[in-house]
């Protein structure tokens, strides 16, 4: 007589192991995904960007920068573009007069910067400080959100 | 010769399939939930304020600015933010000037607001006069006016950027 496995225990046995299977998938996944920073909340800081507004001018070697939006600024990438190359650095490297926690809403910042000879526009893009699952991580936002000027 | 070939019976492969799919599910649900954008913090259209008078006097190191200010929006004011420029040919008004209060409301870190609390405190059509002291020139001055909202049960402050005024000052 042929002996075997009874079928509830066989059923069960495959019922067990397709949930590991699919846990070990899910946490894969999950591994692969970039990880998701958020801020103000449970908004993904992506989103977030979309909202920050700000003005800026540049005259005489000096940056003039107004947060009137609703969104903390932590830091600025700046992007100083010149005949064929640009260069981007962050405002707290080019200037120690940057706010240590950042420009909050209503907040200023006015400060000499290096700009390199025969730059011919700058772009300041924000950078956002947001939550992770590993704690606060900074965000920089699209370019597209950055403010452009000619120098 | 095909009556022999084995494969995954029915049974498990919809088992793997239904369980992969419940998986991957879960996984796109909490990543997806972070991209739903929550009610936006802003000010109602409507909000407004004006410079009704502004009067800058002094010289030298020692100059005070009356103001008078109006709510002539739709919506009620909390207080506002204030910038001055101290250069002729500067575009942006960068220079707080809450800290150079002297009269005319409560400060809250860098914002004025008109009274104490979490209370918008102009209404409309109201006037409220404040004076500030500084010892440097100004050239003109921006303000931007704030509210309080409600947002999920909290009381949140918002900055009307839409409602912002400039106006040119000649300090004598």
């Amino acid at each position: 007589m042929k002996r075997g496995l009874s079928p509830v225990i066989a059923t069960v046995l495959l019922i067990g192991i397709v949930i590991m299977i699919g846990v070990i998938v899910f946490l894969w996944f999950k591994n692969m995904q970039q990880e998701t920073i958020t801020k103000l909340g449970d908004t993904n800081v992506e989103l977030i960007c979309e909202e920050v507004v700000f003005e800026a001018s540049y005259s005489n070697g000096i940056l003039y920068i107004l947060n009137n939006g609703n969104v903390p600024i932590y830091d600025m990438d700046l992007k100083s573009t010149s005949e064929g190359s640009h260069e981007t650095n962050s405002m707290r490297d080019l200037s120690t007069s940057w706010p240590s926690a950042g420009l909050n809403q209503g907040s200023t910042f006015s400060g000499g910067i290096n700009i390199e000879a025969g730059t011919t526009k700058i772009k300041l893009i924000p950078v956002l400080l947001g939550s992770s699952a590993k704690g606060e991580k900074t965000f920089v936002c699209d370019e597209r959100i950055g403010y452009e000027m000619d120098i | 010769m095909f009556r022999n070939k084995r494969g995954v019976s029915i049974m498990i492969g919809y088992i793997l399939l239904i369980s992969m799919a419940v998986a991957i599910s879960i996984f796109v649900y909490g990543w997806l939930k972070t991209y739903v954008p929550n009610d936006l913090a802003e000010c109602p259209d409507g909000t407004s304020i004006s410079i009704k008078e502004a009067n800058c006097l002094g010289m030298g190191e020692n100059y005070t600015l009356n103001l008078t200010l109006k709510n002539n929006g739709r919506f009620n004011i909390a207080g506002y933010f204030i910038h001055a420029t101290n250069e002729s040919d500067q575009e942006l008004a960068t220079l707080d000037l809450s800290s150079k209060f002297i009269r005319g409301g409560t400060v809250l870190g860098s914002s004025i607001l008109f009274e104490e609390g979490d209370t918008n405190a102009m209404i409309p059509n109201q006037e409220k006069e404040i004076i500030f002291e500084f010892n440097s020139q100004i050239y003109s001055l921006e303000i931007l006016p704030i509210r309080f909202q409600d947002m999920e049960n909290k009381k949140r402050l918002i900055s009307c950027g839409d409602a912002k005024v400039r106006e040119v000052i000649s300090c004598s």
